[in-house]
């Protein structure tokens, strides 16, 4: 009869295990490669507010099933490394651009906005991965504040389940979808409409032989 | 007498694991299209195709063949997926990763990204392509516990089917070097006798180490014994 004890204990802590509400907490780290791209001769302003820098997700799925996702840092990190490699000179500037600031030593100004995140979970899907989506607004302006150009850039991820462990699933997609993201910005640059006129007016040719096989690939919404 | 009882622990053992084995069948098909030279300094990378749906190459099936092959051939310089994608972002990743040689002459016509490849070493790409999936499945078992106790009884069973190919690459020569696929099927059970006793079908297994004992073969250094000679 004492054996049974256990045995009951351990059926009821399954049970309210099983139907208690879910909490998962992902902060999101990965590698921040640096990009295999030549450096653009222009001195650029980067600007990311604090909204992007702490980019946070919350939401709650299915009664209860909550997810904090915090890319902020990872976002911060990726787009820096690249904007500073991308560029031959890049400074942080801590105002808004769009009224445009007093650096003459400066070629363009560029703020980087998250606009939207969204994630699938095996379990709405049904299939056997997680996967997510960013959606990123990039804002280009001449030093003066007139707009040179401003385009969607989106990053997909995607990485496989496994059992117990949807923080790191989530967390590995997130990542992915980052790099994507950065992938795109960096190979779709100079095909952006309004940055190739202004990279014209500064005598810049675009002629990227190796960016040719991702026009196809890249989605890159241009508006002026 | 102690280490005649541990004998014949590790005697079970061995014999409990043979036992709840299922047998798996492989068939492993290689085409050379032209002769591989593997030099004292060249490395080799296995990358897993990405795709945007749930049929994607496994990372652990690409883990795998790279563990499998290291430990096959320690001569082999092997460069991580990981290592490689990294140092050639973002011309590699999942969306901009070339799909054919077209593809790849035309990414490495840029210098900057040209001289990085010749930084990894890397003269033989090794692409995986494929997946494991359950073909087929049935039975049923009902496993029930009271008081008294409890137990589990049926059968379950299904059949998995793993099927992948790698397609080499020379990053030197710009050609196809050839192509080994790897196809792997075999049936598991469950069985409920009383405890479920598992007899598990390893079919990624078996398909990963197939492969990776063929591409040992193909990319063989000279001096290894089994160096490749003949293009076909």
């Amino acid at each position: 009869m004492t054996a049974i004890k256990p045995l009951k204990a351990l059926l009821y802590i399954i049970v309210i295990a099983g139907t208690a509400a879910c909490s998962h907490v992902v902060p999101v780290t990965g590698s921040v490669p640096t990009p295999v791209v030549g450096a653009i001769p222009v001195a650029v302003g980067i600007y990311m507010d604090d909204e992007f820098r702490d980019f946070t997700h919350s939401e709650d799925r299915n009664l209860g099933d909550e997810w904090v996702i915090s890319s902020g840092q990872l976002n911060e990190e990726m787009f820096l490394n690249l904007f500073e490699t991308m560029f031959a000179r890049t400074v942080d500037i801590d105002t808004p651009p769009d009224r445009g600031v007093s650096r003459s030593d400066l070629d363009a100004l560029l703020q980087i906005k998250v606009t939207e995140y969204g994630f699938l979970t095996p379990r709405e899907t049904g299939q056997r991965f997680f996967a997510v989506s960013f959606k990123y607004q990039i804002l280009m302006w001449q030093p003066d504040g007139t707009p040179i150009a401003s385009w969607r850039v989106v990053g997909y991820g995607k990485s496989a389940w496994t059992a117990f462990r949807d923080v790191e699933g989530l967390r590995e997609a997130t990542a992915t979808a980052i790099r994507d993201g950065a992938a795109a910005v960096a190979l779709g640059f100079e095909r952006v409409p309004g940055v190739a006129a202004w990279l014209e007016s500064k005598g810049i040719g675009v002629d990227d032989p190796a960016d040719a096989q991702t026009s196809a690939s890249l989605s890159t919404e241009g508006s002026e | 007498m102690k280490t005649s009882r541990k004998s014949v622990i590790a005697t079970a053992v061995l014999g409990l694991s043979v036992l709840l084995t299922a047998c798996v069948s492989t068939r492993i098909e290689e085409s050379r299209r032209a002769v591989t030279l593997m030099e004292t300094d060249d490395a080799v990378v296995i990358l897993g195709r990405a795709k945007h749906t749930d049929d994607e190459t496994e990372a652990s099936f690409t883990e795998c063949v790279n563990n499998a092959l290291a430990g096959r051939n320690s001569r082999l310089s092997l460069v991580s997926e990981s290592e490689f994608v990294d140092a050639m972002f973002p011309f590699f990743e999942p969306r901009l990763a070339p799909n054919n040689l077209d593809d790849l002459s035309r990414v490495l016509n840029d210098p900057l990204v040209a001289g990085k490849v010749n930084e990894t070493r890397v003269r033989y790409l090794v692409w995986l392509d494929g997946n494991t999936e359950t073909t087929d499945q049935g039975g049923s078992m009902t496993c029930t516990i009271g008081a008294a106790g409890g137990g589990c009884f049926g059968l379950n069973w299904w059949e998995r089917d793993s099927s992948y190919e790698a397609t080499i690459w020379d990053m030197k020569n710009l050609n196809a070097a050839g192509y080994i696929s790897a196809d792997s099927k075999g049936t598991s059970y469950v069985a409920g006798l009383i405890l479920p006793i598992p007899m598990i079908a390893r079919t990624g297994k078996a398909a990963c180490e197939g492969l990776a004992e063929q591409l040992g073969e193909f990319l063989a250094m000279p001096g290894d014994g089994s160096a490749a000679s003949d293009a076909g």
